[in-house]
């Protein structure tokens, strides 16, 4: 097992090294290329999709919940104009006018917005929920410890298994 | 004149008592001590405490009693638990059929009232007259050799013969404890009794066999009816010639005597009787013990065929005498008696040249250098100072005089009469350490080995004191030399200091002692002593044996469990009544015994149950509440599951006040997950809508 561990570490130690020619190819050149074939749709999307953008830079969390949150709503919002892009043929200078029309900025922005909104209150409700439960199970957790020392004496609270030294038995041995 | 060993517990005839006469609670012990009934038996007798009846027994107190329904006379022999009676064998005495033994009329456990002490009653017929002999020291007249041999020899065979019948030895045949019966020119002798004593204590050493005349009183032992023929025998010479030795003979000359010249012409000297009783005597006085008659010689006798007895073999004499203390000793059997009277010079004669000389030069018996080789080679190696020279004295001892008792420091013991010499010791406080000695240092297998006619049960002794040895060595309650103590005397009640008022025989009135000791306030935890643990577990093992450990625990719960269990267990088994003061005593201090359990509830429900008891005396009741075997192993199986719960819940809500007090953002991750999950489900949603608007063409 440890050796497989080790096995499956190398191509990881690997990549932390460097960035080989692969993945410098996966993660740059090919979207790149993408990115220039579909030149209007890289247009629209990145003005529209700005949101997200600095919602990813801003979010310091692990998995990066903001920008997940907002970028799907925000790519919700930016796919309106997408499909208005493709409804009315797939070029540049139409790119730059839906990208630049405010109605679209505001469906687009609007819905990040509501990302944000969404993850703002639902993130601090449901933490406020789940620390309010916490709290009533430390206290029942409190209140079933008392039931127990009361039923079974002092000596419940000691390590399970060992009856023999419990209080009962050196009361019964006084 | 033997000295009184029991003189302590002999009673004053109490002349002034408050309850003038007492009656006998005999077999039945639940009936109290004043009982008016003799139960099991139907009869009425009292026991008149203000009539002593004196002559009769020099050991035990003697009343006047008398059967209430049919006024007749009778002889009350009162015995304390030192005197160690013969109880087993009172059901065979009772059954007997002969005249010619003092009838046993009932018998029983009697409260002396002036005392405060129980003893055992042993109510016999009155006796026909008084004894035979008044006084130890007393003269008597000669008796007619006819009257002797065809009117009281037959009396007394007939006895002997139901004896030999029943298994019994009367141990207590002398003239001081006989009576004359004379109907007309009919004389017949009646035997005395012979259960309110062990065997031989009362017995003087003019009546005893002298290997047995040796050994101390108590520690005899139960002989055989050779000894019941010997003392016979003795009477017999005695009442033939109307010579009483004892008058002026003390009780070391007489065992000189019978060293020197022999028993036969201890009694007769050198007058010559008729050849029938000369030949009855020669057999039942031979010193030699495997030549003496038994009871199928004397038979023999008796129907008419004539035996001739074997001459006894000479004692060891030497050809120039050993001085010892100022004193000339040709015997060698002598020398060894003179020398256990003066053990401190003895080791100095023993260890020195001068003895070993003596003895070389003198007796060329194989068997005795052999013995005296073997104990020298036994010692080769060890200073003999201290204890180390008194176990060497001892084994010399044996070694000189085989079939002597066991001479250890200042005591005398026969191996048989080893239980009774124990018990007789605890029983009136002397120092028992001897008796650890002896069996310590396996004296018993040196004298068992050197015997030079081995008794048949030899390895029987042998293994039965191998066993008490390693009992000795055991610490534990139930063990050591009280056990011992009853099982080398089986007919010891309890010697408990506890008891000490008490005669307790049996389990039965063992539990109904404890329960007048818990009504008078003066019984504690714990309730058994190492004495009770011991006669119950020889006496009766089934009540105390599942118990032991329980009962022998340091704590004092699981001692007080035993406690019940053991005396429930007698309860049950004995039917005995309820023990309310008892029962209210160990309720008491159940506390430690209910607060055991973990269960609080269950501990008030005990708490209930045992308080609902008080005064029942119900010991199976009060053991079912305090132990319910099922109910604690469930108590105990339900408490492990309440650890393993307390455990797990603290665990967890540490767990969790550490979570919100460490980590601010407690519930935030969820909280991220859940609103990234909502924003996915609308994005995709209006994505959705988005692309079949799109290909929908609308």
């Amino acid at each position: 097992m440890a050796k497989d561990k080790k096995k499956k570490e190398k191509p990881n130690d690997n990549e932390s090294g460097g960035l080989s020619t692969l993945s410098i190819l996966r993660a740059v050149v090919l979207p790149l290329l993408v990115a220039i074939v579909f030149l209007p749709s890289t247009i629209v999307l990145s003005v529209l999709m700005l949101p997200t953008l600095v919602a990813a830079v801003m979010d310091a969390n692990k998995p990066k919940t903001l920008a997940l949150t907002i970028g799907a709503l925000n790519l919700a919002g930016a796919s309106t104009a997408w499909f208005e892009l493709l409804r009315q043929g797939h070029r540049i200078a139409i790119a730059q006018e839906i990208a630049m029309d405010p109605q679209n900025v505001f469906i687009s922005y609007g819905a990040a917005f509501v990302g944000w909104f969404l993850y703002m209150n639902v993130t601090a409700l449901v933490a406020k929920v789940i620390s309010r439960r916490a709290g009533m199970r430390i206290r029942s957790i409190d209140k079933r410890q008392n039931e127990l020392k009361d039923i079974w004496g002092p000596s419940v609270a000691s390590r399970p298994g060992k009856p023999g030294s419990s209080q009962n038995s050196d009361e019964a041995e006084a | 004149m033997t000295e009184n060993p029991l003189h302590d517990d002999v009673i004053a005839p109490e002349t002034e008592t408050e309850t003038p006469e007492a009656d006998v609670s005999s077999s039945n012990e639940t009936a109290p001590p004043h009982s008016e009934e003799m139960a099991g038996l139907g009869t009425h007798i009292v026991i008149d405490f203000n009539a002593p009846l004196e002559g009769y027994s020099d050991f035990n107190p003697v009343f006047r009693a008398f059967n209430k329904e049919t006024r007749m006379d009778l002889m009350a022999v009162l015995a304390p638990p030192s005197s160690l009676p013969r109880i087993n064998f009172i059901q065979s005495f009772k059954f007997m059929q002969s005249r010619n033994v003092l009838r046993l009329v009932d018998s029983g456990v009697v409260d002396l009232p002036a005392q405060g002490r129980e003893y055992w009653a042993f109510i016999y017929e009155m006796p026909p007259g008084p004894p035979m002999l008044t006084a130890w020291d007393a003269s008597i007249k000669p008796m007619p050799e006819h009257i002797l041999l065809n009117q009281l020899l037959p009396s007394i065979f007939e006895v002997l013969k139901e004896f030999n019948v029943s298994d019994i030895v009367h141990g207590s045949i002398n003239l001081r404890n006989m009576y004359l019966s004379k109907i007309g020119e009919e004389h017949t002798a009646v035997l005395g009794e012979c259960l309110s004593i062990a065997p031989s204590v009362t017995q003087h050493v003019l009546f005893e066999p002298v290997e047995r005349a040796m050994a101390e009183p108590q520690a005899r032992g139960l002989g055989t009816a050779k000894d019941d023929l010997y003392a016979i025998g003795i009477c017999i010479g005695m009442l033939a010639r109307g010579v009483n030795p004892i008058a002026n003979m003390s009780e070391d000359e007489i065992i000189k005597a019978k060293i020197e010249g022999g028993s036969y012409a201890l009694v007769i000297g050198q007058e010559r009787l008729s050849a029938g009783i000369t030949e009855f005597l020669r057999g039942v006085l031979n010193d030699e013990p495997s030549q003496r008659w038994d009871f199928e010689d004397v038979a023999k006798w008796v129907d008419g065929r004539r035996l001739s007895p074997r001459q006894p073999l000479s004692q060891l004499k030497a050809a120039r005498p050993f001085s010892f203390r100022d004193k000339k000793y040709w015997y060698l059997r002598n020398l060894v008696y003179g020398f256990s009277r003066h053990e401190s010079d003895a080791l100095t004669a023993l260890t020195g040249s001068k003895f070993m000389n003596w003895f070389e030069r003198n007796f060329d018996d194989k068997n005795l250098v052999a013995n005296v080789e073997t104990v020298k080679d036994r010692n080769k190696s060890v200073a003999k100072v201290g204890s180390a020279g008194e176990r060497y004295m001892a084994e010399m001892f044996v070694a000189l005089d085989p079939s002597g008792p066991i001479r250890f420091k200042t005591r005398a013991i026969g191996l048989r009469g080893f239980g009774n010499a124990l018990a007789y010791a605890y029983a009136t406080g002397q120092d028992v350490q001897i008796f650890a000695q002896i069996l310590n240092y396996q004296l018993y297998v040196i004298w068992l080995s050197m015997q030079l006619n081995v008794p048949p049960d030899a390895a029987l002794l042998a293994s039965n004191f191998d066993r008490c040895r390693q009992f000795l060595n055991q610490k534990l309650g139930g063990y050591g030399l009280e056990r011992v103590a009853y099982m080398r005397s089986e007919h010891a009640a309890c010697l408990s200091p506890k008891l000490s008022r008490f005669f307790v025989h049996d389990c039965k009135h063992l539990i109904n002692s404890l329960e007048k000791l818990a009504a008078a306030g003066q019984l504690d935890l714990p309730i058994f002593d190492r004495h009770m643990i011991a006669f119950l577990s020889v006496r009766n093992p089934k009540t105390i044996d599942p118990h032991l450990s329980l009962v022998n625990a340091n704590s004092k719960v699981f001692q007080l469990l035993g406690t019940v269990k053991t005396l429930a267990a007698i309860q049950k088994s004995t039917k005995v009544g309820a023990v309310p003061h008892l029962g209210d005593l160990l309720i008491k201090n159940s506390k430690p015994a209910i607060e055991r359990v973990y269960d609080r509830r269950l501990k008030e429900s005990m708490h209930k149950k045992v308080a609902a008891l008080k005064g029942s005396g119900d010991m199976g009741a009060l053991l079912e509440a305090l132990d319910n075997e099922k109910m604690i192993q469930n108590d105990a199986r339900k408490f492990v599951g309440a650890q393993a719960e307390y455990a797990a819940i603290e665990s967890e809500g540490i767990q969790l006040v550490y979570a919100l007090q460490k980590k601010k953002d407690y519930g935030q991750q969820k909280g991220r997950q859940l609103a990234m999950l909502m924003a996915m489900v609308v994005g995709f949603i209006a994505l959705m809508i988005n692309t079949i608007t799109y290909f929908a063409g609308l």
